[in-house]
């Protein structure tokens, strides 16, 4: 997703990375507490700003990211992408939450490689296996 | 500078505790990976399986790695 800072207002930008920290969507707020709790928040959806889901991911240089891979985890499956392209070397990737290993080359099980921002596992993961990438965007 | 990632220098042979960090880091970036689980890092005393000490360049594990597990670290290269 572009990087909304450069679109709305910074306030706007923080409000909505503040909600993406704490999970927080507006639809998932009691509409009473809504009026009460928070008015930036109220200011955000009387503006009718496109409100972001947990998975949405801001994007701009120097921004620490953790999101999902994306993917086709099906056993077989080894190309993976994120949403952007992290500094060199800033990536770390869990696989079912234990720490994957990046190698330059061709990787092998626990280990992966990276080029831009798709990555090759060295073991597919399977449909049930979570695979978060953290990361610090270029 | 930039983060690297590299297997530590040492014998992995279910006995050998002591590896060597080929990399000069910034201090408090240094993360040590055995087979895939982040080790908790002391600065002194004696570690368990689990810890390791570091020295400057020097790792103290708290469990010897077999010959066949994976230790690696990651830093920011000064």
């Amino acid at each position: 997703m572009a990087d909304l800072r450069g679109t709305y207002s910074t306030q706007i930008a923080l409000v909505l990375q503040r909600m993406k920290d704490r999970d927080v969507n507006l639809d998932d707020l009691d509409p009473s507490r809504r009026n009460t709790r928070n008015v930036t928040l109220m200011g955000v959806e009387r503006m009718k700003l496109p409100v972001l889901n947990t998975r949405t991911v801001l994007s701009s240089t120097g921004t620490f990211i953790t999101e999902d891979v994306a993917g086709t985890k099906n056993s077989v499956n080894t190309s993976f992408t994120i949403s952007n392209t992290p500094q060199v070397g800033s990536i770390l990737l869990f696989h079912n939450n234990v720490a994957v290993k990046k190698v330059g080359g061709s990787a092998v099980s626990g280990e992966f490689s990276i080029s831009g921002s798709t990555i090759t596992m060295g073991l597919a993961p399977d449909s049930s296996d979570s695979l978060i990438a953290q990361y610090v965007v270029a | 500078m930039a983060w690297v990632t590299i297997d530590l220098d040492g014998t992995k042979n279910g006995a050998n505790t002591t590896f060597s960090i080929p990399l000069t880091y910034l201090n408090g970036t240094l993360t040590i990976f055995h087979n895939g689980a982040a080790v908790y890092i002391l600065s002194s005393g004696t570690p368990v399986s689990g810890q390791a000490v570091v020295m400057g360049s020097n790792v103290v594990m708290g469990i010897a790695p077999d010959s066949t597990d994976r230790l690696w670290c990651r830093g920011y290269e000064t």
